[in-house]
């Protein structure tokens, strides 16, 4: 890649700020009849407040199953089988079904993969966000209607609009709708599951815009899963890939741009063509994704990884037979790679 | 240069519900005065955003839909009129979707062969054979294992591949790629893109390779098309267009693009108002409501594409004015 | 041919295992004494496991007429009006004929009846069916206006006019009128499901290749639907049945046949039943029912053949299934 930046692309924050979601050893199994898939395999991620912590990976490597595991909505057959989910040091796996209906969007909300498309077609906008407030709070319609006028207001639409039906919204508002309801309760921490892939690059840039208009408002986190490594590269704070269940990689922003060090990221970054300077072929990642029911041994990664060769025999065996451990290798960036821990 | 495919004026305008009472229905224009050529040897990227028109441009050269008007020209001859079979054994298409343009109880070896029969392109016994070369043409290797595969056993880039491979199978000069690796995994559109190189080079194709994403047709397009509203609003040599963009719209794509060497560009983006329809539109310029640079003329006169310098040209009164338009 | 060097091998490692819904056949070899997936389906499911085997002892009963039933059943063979005894397992009637070879060899009239009318008209049904959805326009119009004519007329009645007015009676009429009558409420389903499988991209791939609009019917869209197109036929098959044996009880069958609704007409005609003679019109009546039975607990396996969110969690093996396939069926739901 080539090197860049006399200037940093976001600053880091300047306070040590207190982790407000954590992640430990978490496990997600998928129970069926005869196998076992492991979605999530002893993951650890730590989301602070007023942090955009992005999450990136292919299809299949559980990003969404982490997103999911957070707000607890996991559905049968996937189970979290290890690990706790910490939300300022309370264990949510420990909670019961009443606490966790109350903590589920007002300390943490979630936007869904095209969301836009699950707003209820016959009812009016405006009476979808009544319906939602008064799962959470006593209010009447009549301050919910406004209040839902000042959401849409904050996420740049007409307050007029709580009267108009879904359909006659164009897509990107269609999601700020879905923002704003994720808002609504001001929780702490916001997870977005690819809420801007299904719209225009330019609506993107916009709604991107508006959620970093919103954050500086409200000060909350948002953890933003998507594949598109591109875009969290300029938007988010840190960034973990993951990759066929695993964290193999984390590290703020600027430092993951800089200087990745797991080949899987390296090889990700190596898949967006550039759009300026020289236009050299470029490869991928030869293979796909592996089936979880039954991954490589050792390293996940290692029938896609370059430098993983049988000429190298130590290494090999190391690669093949043991799974890398998240390890530091900087300020603030973890790898879990055997080549990264040799020094190599 | 010798073209394979011409087209010229390309129009198509579906009829849309919503019938008034008095003002009977209105019509989208989804194409409208679309022309450009394909060449032999060359990958034209055609860009724009969802509803620009640019997938039914691909379906239409497919004869998957018929136009509302222009004509599109192979060989010198009118397409449209032209024997269907003959027409499809020399444009091809590759679709979207990769599971979805795949029969989910057939096997691969039965979409590569069909078209081979259809055609004849070899004898009856030499099929098998000729499946299996086009496989590993594709890099699908394996072949004889492959082919008796089922969509559902295959990963989302060895769909795509199949998809190639049956394309090629008829040995076409055309083969029109509808956004061909947008629902592939990041990793592996490489490969599906370099394979695109490849196989331009070796067999002298013309693709049309339909986008959204600028990046890429960066990356594999000789030439490029930015489609707005239905309509062409710049066209040139690609890096000619991305790096001194004409048309206002296109420099609003750019700008969009995420690119990780900046930062979070909170100012380049002065889009307002939203997209057009394509709606029963009016004379002027369909982009005026979010241009910068609109001026009077913008709302009154439709601009022609018009080419402002050598190979490359814009729709656009400000910046590719007509000549008599500079000089009125 | 090309020096293009294979990009990536992606070879066997990948995707042994069939990922998505079990109906969709698989390349892996068979283990064992490996049954293909849709008749591990069917054997699978309880209720389907009993109506195969309950149709299969009945048309095996058919098949082995000649041996079973020694008797001719238009014989008279025996003392009028006599119950079930160890001659005559089912009785005979007051005529004296053998009501279990009545039975018996009436099975094959019955079940051959009723399949051939079930094949018209499933063929109907499937060809104008999957022709409306794939044409569009005009022909889907014609197709709809011909299938609402037949879908308004009430069945039962229809047949029992067409059958009024045909000067001759036997099995093939019965099997005309019965495939005439019985297409247009599957040709109705079969459309709505070829719409949303014709907007696919598949489908509009194979029209660039070239294939024509036959072509994409039989050998794209069709077997997409087999197992709705073989639930439809079920339906008809056991729905035939009752028609006929109706039609025959009304006496618009041919009353010299053999077949159960003849059967049940005499027995009406002669007022056997007020006479006390039960077995005339029980055994022919079980046999209409327990046919029909056995047929809608096939079409509960087939369903979920067509539909995989049907399929519900096995939690008993049973032996059988575990002796025909190579390993125990699996659910349906994968992991993501």
């Amino acid at each position: 890649m080539t090197d860049m930046l006399d200037h940093p692309m976001r600053e880091a924050p300047a306070v040590e700020k207190e982790s407000l979601v954590e992640l430990r050893e978490l496990v997600v199994d998928y129970e069926i009849p005869g196998r076992r898939v492991r979605a999530i395999d002893h993951i650890d991620l730590t989301i602070h407040a007023g942090e955009i912590v992005g999450l990136a990976g292919e299809s299949g490597c559980g990003k969404t199953t982490t997103g999911n595991a957070i707000l607890q909505i996991l559905r049968e057959p996937a189970r979290i089988t290890n690990g706790q989910i910490l939300f300022q040091g309370e264990d949510l796996v420990a909670l019961s079904r009443e606490q966790l209906r109350r903590f589920r969007w007002r300390n943490v909300s979630m936007v869904f993969q095209s969301a836009m498309n699950s707003l209820n077609p016959v009812m009016r906008v405006g009476d979808q966000f009544v319906d939602m407030m008064h799962a959470h709070q006593r209010i009447s319609k009549r301050h919910a209607l406004a209040q839902a006028g000042e959401l849409l207001r904050m996420v740049g639409i007409d307050p007029d609009r709580t009267r108009s039906y879904p359909h006659e919204l164009s897509g990107g508002m269609r999601q700020r709708v879905i923002i704003a309801m994720a808002l609504a309760l001001k929780p702490e921490l916001v997870i977005m599951d690819e809420p801007t892939t299904a719209l225009d690059v330019v609506v993107q840039r916009e709604i991107l815009q508006q959620i970093d208009a919103l954050k500086r408002e409200l000060d909350f986190a948002v953890l933003f899963i998507t594949h598109d490594l591109s875009l969290l590269l300029e938007f988010a704070d840190r960034i973990a890939i993951m990759y066929a269940g695993e964290i193999v990689e984390s590290a703020p922003a600027a430092e993951l741009y800089r200087a990745p060090q797991h080949p899987y990221t390296q090889g990700l970054m190596g898949s967006f063509p550039p759009l300026t300077g020289p236009i050299e072929r470029m490869i991928g990642i030869p293979g796909s994704p592996p089936d979880l029911s039954n991954p490589p041994t050792g390293c996940r990664f290692h029938p896609r990884c370059p430098h993983c060769r049988s000429e190298d025999a130590v290494l090999y065996e190391r690669q093949i037979a043991d799974r890398p451990v998240l390890k530091p290798v900087g300020t603030d960036h973890l790898v879990a790679c055997h080549l990264v821990e040799e020094g190599l | 240069m010798s073209t394979a495919l011409d087209v010229h004026g390309l129009t198509k305008h579906f009829s849309t519900g919503g019938a008034r009472l008095f003002s009977g229905r209105r019509k989208v224009h989804a194409v409208d005065d679309v022309s450009f050529s394909l060449r032999p040897g060359t990958i034209t990227a055609l860009v724009g955003e969802s509803g620009s028109g640019k997938s039914t441009v691909a379906r239409i050269l497919a004869r998957l839909h018929d136009p509302t008007g222009g004509s599109v020209l192979f060989d010198g001859q009118d397409a449209t009129r032209s024997e269907i079979l003959r027409y499809r054994s020399q444009v091809q298409m590759i679709f979207q979707d990769p599971f979805g343009s795949l029969n989910p109880v057939k096997t691969v070896a039965h979409h590569i062969e069909r078209p081979l029969l259809i055609h004849g392109i070899v004898r009856k016994k030499d099929v098998a054979e000729r499946v299996r070369e086009l496989l590993t043409t594709v890099g699908l290797v394996p072949p004889e294992h492959i082919a008796r595969k089922y969509p559902h056993e295959l990963s989302g880039g060895q769909r795509q591949r199949v998809a190639i491979a049956r394309a090629l199978a008829v040995e076409p000069r055309v083969i029109l790629a509808d956004e061909p690796t947008s629902m592939l995994d990041v990793s592996i559109r490489i490969g599906i893109l370099n394979l695109m190189l490849a196989l331009k080079e070796e067999r002298e194709l013309a693709f049309l390779y339909v986008t959204h994403d600028l990046a890429s047709a960066r990356y594999v397009a000789d030439e490029m098309l930015v489609m707005y509203a239905g309509q062409i609003v710049e066209q040139g040599p690609t890096e000619d267009v991305l790096q001194n963009p004409l048309h206002p719209y296109t420099r609003l794509l750019l700008s969009a693009v995420p690119d990780p060497r900046a930062g979070l560009r909170l100012a380049d983006v002065s889009a307002r108002g939203s997209h057009h329809s394509g709606i029963d539109p009016v004379a002027g310029c369909r982009f005026v409501e979010r241009c910068p640079l609109a001026i009077s003329l913008c709302r009154q006169r439709t601009p022609e594409l018009v080419e402002a310098r050598p190979g490359q040209g814009a729709r656009c009164h400000v910046t590719a004015p007509a000549p008599e338009v500079l000089h009125a | 041919m090309s020096n293009i060097a294979p990009l990536e091998p992606v070879g066997p490692s990948l995707s042994d295992e069939p990922v998505g819904p079990l109906a969709l056949p698989s390349s892996r070899r068979r283990r064992g004494f490996g049954l293909p997936v849709w008749a591990r389906l069917l054997l699978g499911n309880r209720k389907s496991c009993a109506g195969i085997i309950v149709f299969a002892g009945i048309v095996g009963a058919a098949v082995a007429a000649p041996w079973l039933a020694q008797n001719s059943p238009t014989d008279l063979v025996g003392l009028p009006g006599q119950p079930p005894n160890r001659d005559f397992w089912f009785g005979t009637t007051d005529q004296g004929y053998d009501v279990f070879s009545q039975v018996v060899w009436g099975a094959r009239t019955s079940l051959t009846v009723a399949a051939c009318a079930a094949i018209a008209s499933t063929v109907i049904a499937t060809t104008l069916g999957l022709l409306a959805a794939y044409s569009g326009g005009w022909i889907d119009d014609v197709i709809n206006l011909i299938t609402n004519v037949f879908l308004v007329i009430p069945t039962l009645p229809l047949l029992i006019v067409i059958s009024a007015f045909v000067p001759t009676r036997g099995p093939l009429i019965m099997v005309l009128i019965l495939g005439f009558t019985t297409w247009a409420i599957e040709a109705r389903i079969l459309r709505s499901q070829a719409l949303s499988i014709v907007k696919r991209d598949f489908v509009q791939a194979a029209k660039v290749a070239g294939e024509g609009t036959w072509g994409i019917i039989w050998r794209e869209i069709m077997p997409n639907m087999v197992s709705r197109i073989a639930a439809g036929f079920v339906f008809v098959f056991y729905g035939s049945i009752i028609f006929a044996a109706g039609l025959e009880f009304l006496g618009f069958g041919d009353v010299n046949g053999t077949s159960w609704g003849v059967i049940l007409y005499w027995a009406q005609n002669n007022s056997t039943v007020l006479q006390g003679a039960w077995w005339h019109f029980v055994f022919p009546g079980l046999a209409i029912a327990l046919t029909v039975a056995a047929l809608v607990f096939i079409n509960y396996g087939v369903d979920e053949l067509s539909n995989p969110r049907l399929r519900g969690p096995r939690r008993k093996r049973r032996a059988l299934l575990g002796l025909v396939s190579g390993r125990p069926a699996v659910r349906a739901e994968e992991a993501r």
